[in-house]
């Protein structure tokens, strides 16, 4: 098996980019699990499945409004 | 049984503004508590604080009773007063179904131990596997009083 020094030649020498095994991205997929208008505000929500198995989510609900009406004259 | 409204919590806001209860947003350790919707669906003018009915059952997420929010402050912007912190996060973990969150006063004792501030739903089902579940604060901030 080639060294990854040879790899990384070989790659180099057709204009690619070597990565060493270990060092390669954690690819990863996101899923839009929730995306909705709610009370003026937008609830957003995302999941990330990383390809090492775990999965992380994101979640923004929008801020919680208080209205105060004020007495004028 | 379900999680489906955002609100602020009536008898906590009453003894705040009245000054029967010593809740500071700032200093105290105001924590985030994650629940599911099996709860019973919260009532935002009789709930009283976490660890009391509907907020004793169906939490999840390491450590129970939540994690504390960091860097609390108020600003202002032309008139519309806003509560931010930093985001939250869950550190690596498996939670099932966090439906939404309870924000309550973990510092405060009496007059009502825990007091509920704010109940936000997520407005659907949020679950991490082996990872982090983070709550982004939106950009407007965790709530807001604006008048009209």
């Amino acid at each position: 098996m080639a060294s990854d020094e040879a790899k990384a030649y070989r790659a180099k020498l057709l204009g690619l980019q070597f990565q060493p095994k270990g060092s390669r991205p954690n690819a990863t997929k996101t899923t839009v699990l929730h995306d909705d208008d709610r009370g003026g505000g937008r609830v957003a929500g995302r999941q990330v499945e990383h390809k090492d198995g775990h999965v992380d989510a994101f979640i923004t609900p929008p801020a919680t409004r208080i209205s105060a009406q004020t007495k004028e004259g | 049984m379900t999680f489906t409204a955002s609100g602020f919590f009536y008898l906590t806001w009453r003894d705040v503004l009245m000054n029967d209860t010593a809740v500071d947003f700032v200093a105290d350790s105001i924590k985030v508590a994650l629940f599911t919707n099996a709860m019973t669906t919260p009532n935002y003018d009789t709930n009283t604080a976490y660890a009391a009915a509907p907020w004793n059952a169906n939490e999840v997420g390491t450590p129970s009773g939540g994690i504390a929010l960091a860097s609390q402050a108020f600003s202002v912007t032309t008139g519309t007063l806003k509560f931010d912190a930093n985001d939250t996060a869950w550190g690596s973990q498996t939670i099932t179904n966090a439906r939404g969150c309870l924000i309550y006063d973990d510092t405060i004792a009496t007059p009502v131990a825990k007091p509920a501030i704010l109940g936000v739903t997520f407005g659907a089902d949020f679950s991490v596997t082996s990872g982090v579940l983070t709550i982004v604060w939106d950009a407007a901030g965790i709530f807001t009083a604006t008048p009209f």
